[in-house]
């Protein structure tokens, strides 16, 4: 399922100034996983948005959660 | 689980595994129905299943590697090259010095088997040539 870019965990993992191989070594997945999450090709499962959250310091609503305006 | 693999890796092979069934469906009837309906012999036995095999086999092969979930989290392009080129030119070479020839008596001979295998080694060799390649400028 394709869905839209994910600017907010783009915009966090740059805050935190890592790049996406830094944050893929991290949390244990490729750095094209992080790229494909980023760009919305890939819609990652539960367990991995808690570990990239954890990572870099935010929630889950505040990567992750639709607003309907969003969508 | 194979954790050699992250979630989207698996993802991504389940989806070209599923591809490639049908695809080896596709062949299969195909194949069943070239030499049924017209009575024609196109390969020996090995050569056909060869062909059949690495039809699927390729395109999964390259539609992976390209989604980067072919070789895992630790992306061992350079070092699968070198082993597949290795085993390329071992089937090239076997071919170049004992086989007989591509056709014979107008189907794909046994021999062809080892060119087929020595080119579709070759052409993965390549593929994970241009990925590391590609990885590295990233």
């Amino acid at each position: 399922m394709v869905m839209g870019k994910n600017l907010r965990m783009k915009s966090a993992r740059v805050k935190k100034d890592m790049t996406q191989a830094e944050l893929a070594r991290q949390v244990g997945v490729t750095r094209q996983t992080i790229n494909a999450i980023e760009s919305g090709a890939y819609n990652p499962t539960i367990n991995l948005c808690i570990d990239i959250c954890r990572a870099l310091d935010v929630t889950l609503d505040d990567l992750f959660w639709k607003e309907v305006d969003d969508e | 689980m194979n954790k050699k693999y992250d979630e989207r890796q698996r993802w991504v092979n389940y989806r070209l595994s599923h591809h490639a069934l049908m695809i080896v469906f596709v062949l299969l009837l195909m194949n069943g129905l070239v030499r049924s309906s017209f009575d024609m012999t196109w390969a020996e036995p090995m050569s056909e299943a060869f062909v059949l095999i690495a039809v699927p086999t390729l395109y999964c092969v390259t539609r992976s590697l390209f989604q980067g979930a072919y070789v895992g989290r630790r992306e061992t392009y350079g070092r699968n090259s070198i082993a597949f080129a290795v085993i390329a030119v071992l089937f090239l070479g076997v071919f170049a010095l004992a086989g007989d020839g591509l056709i014979a008596d107008g189907k794909l001979s046994q021999d062809s088997t080892t060119l087929l295998a020595g080119i579709f080694f070759a052409y993965i060799t390549a593929l994970h040539g241009i990925k590391f390649i590609r990885e590295r400028s990233v």
